[in-house]
């Protein structure tokens, strides 16, 4: 089956992919806002750090501005934050780092891979799949990703396992 | 009985992919994190596993000869891979997502219990009997089944090619002993009219070598594994039982 799949060098491309008016798939990328910092593809840092930061401040949670971004793909992100300082009209720059909260981007990942798989459905042979005749076509797709288990493990084994994502069958 | 549930699992990291021996790298996760879905669901025929790692998509996929890995695909370069397996995974038929096509869980079923396919005879799984907590190899599991009011053993493993009938013909030659399981059935299972085979679903990956074929054997009668001898007196009362049994 691997070597019937297409190599990154192959011509096969997708359309802009879409779900509800929301665009998943566009310009050759996987729409930023859909996806965590660690997936989002290189060219889309600054911008989608600057859109962040515009609803952040917008929110008057954090008064300040990212000036520059020194990560690269990690989860951790390390910027430098202009703020005022209270009671006076002064700035200053500090260095900041921020943690996603736990579990955050695999449930950003489950909210994107499920966006997608129902977008899969309508694609999906009417058929072929037992699955999807067990399951009404009509309602959803048969199983679903979660991401509970990244921060509660799993005990439905001999031995606890706390895998970021899983694939979960939906009982009829 | 078992959860059932669990298709297929995705691992993510910002960190590249480590084919390292340290254990913490993502591949010795991914391979202790299969071995708990293989654990927990005995029926599991292969398993495929995904990972993005900084950004590149893998497929894992775990079978009774080892495990296989795909080369990596970028994301956003190569989405079509990504849609390819997530389709696959969410609407492809059972067989194809790792379900054991002889092995029919009670949600699948209208029956209370779930099923084991035999040749056309569905027999109710009673117990599991014993597992060998391996995915490379025989992955052997004993289950106590049961039809028309009676009580059977099969024992659901996989030999290699060079062994398919090795054990047949040894239940064969003692067959009639006190003592020793009598066998009713052996039989390879057919897939599609196929043996199935570890190679069925990825031939030219396989190292003919490594290459198992699924060959169950139907026994009575149902005891008690001698493992579970409650004293030293027992075991030896055990063994003494089966040399005055020949």
């Amino acid at each position: 089956m691997m070597e019937n799949l297409p190599s990154d060098h192959s011509p096969l491309k997708i359309q802009p992919l879409g779900f509800q008016n929301e665009a998943l798939y566009c310009d050759g990328r996987w729409e930023p806002t859909k996806i965590p910092h660690i997936l989002r593809a290189t060219s889309q840092f600054s911008g989608s750090l600057q859109a962040q930061w515009g609803r952040l401040s917008s929110t008057s949670s954090l008064r300040g501005r990212p000036s520059q971004n020194t990560s690269s793909h990690s989860s951790i992100r390390h910027e430098k934050v202009h703020r005022r300082i209270s009671r006076t009209s002064q700035e200053e720059v500090i260095e900041g780092t921020f943690l996603p909260t736990a579990g955050s981007e695999e449930q950003c990942v489950a909210n994107w891979l499920n966006k997608i798989t129902h977008v899969l459905q309508v694609f999906s042979p009417t058929t072929v799949s037992n699955r999807v005749t067990m399951h009404s076509r009509t309602t959803n797709p048969p199983c679903f990703w979660i991401s509970e288990t990244s921060r509660q493990p799993v005990q439905d084994s001999l031995m606890p396992w706390k895998p970021d994502l899983i694939l979960q069958e939906k009982l009829p | 009985m078992f959860s059932w549930e669990v298709v297929s699992f995705m691992e993510l990291t910002s960190s590249s992919y480590s084919q390292s021996d340290s254990a913490s790298n993502i591949q010795n996760a991914i391979m202790r994190k299969a071995y708990a879905v293989f654990t927990s669901q005995p029926g599991w025929w292969f398993l495929f596993v995904l990972s993005i790692t900084n950004q590149e998509f893998r497929i894992h996929m775990f079978d009774h000869s080892g495990v296989v890995l795909s080369r990596p695909y970028n994301i956003h370069q190569s989405p079509c891979i990504l849609l390819c397996m997530l389709s696959m995974l969410t609407f492809g038929n059972f067989g194809h997502v790792g379900y054991n096509p002889t092995f029919l869980p009670q949600y699948l079923t209208s029956w209370t219990t779930a099923m084991i396919q035999v040749e056309s005879t569905a027999y109710d799984i009673i117990d599991q009997i014993f597992f060998n907590f391996l995915i490379r190899g025989w992955g052997t599991s004993c289950w106590h089944v049961r039809h028309k009011n009676k009580d059977y053993m099969i024992k659901d493993a996989w030999t290699h090619e060079s062994h398919v009938n090795c054990k047949r013909d040894i239940l064969t030659k003692i067959w009639g002993l006190k003592g020793v399981p009598q066998l009713i059935s052996a039989w390879t299972v057919e897939i599609g009219g196929v043996d199935d085979q570890t190679d069925t679903c990825c031939s030219s990956l396989s190292c003919s070598s490594d290459i198992q074929i699924h060959c169950p054997l139907l026994m009575q009668p149902v005891e008690i594994p001698l493992s579970d001898f409650s004293s030293i007196h027992e075991l030896l009362s055990i063994l003494i039982n089966i040399l005055d049994s020949k």
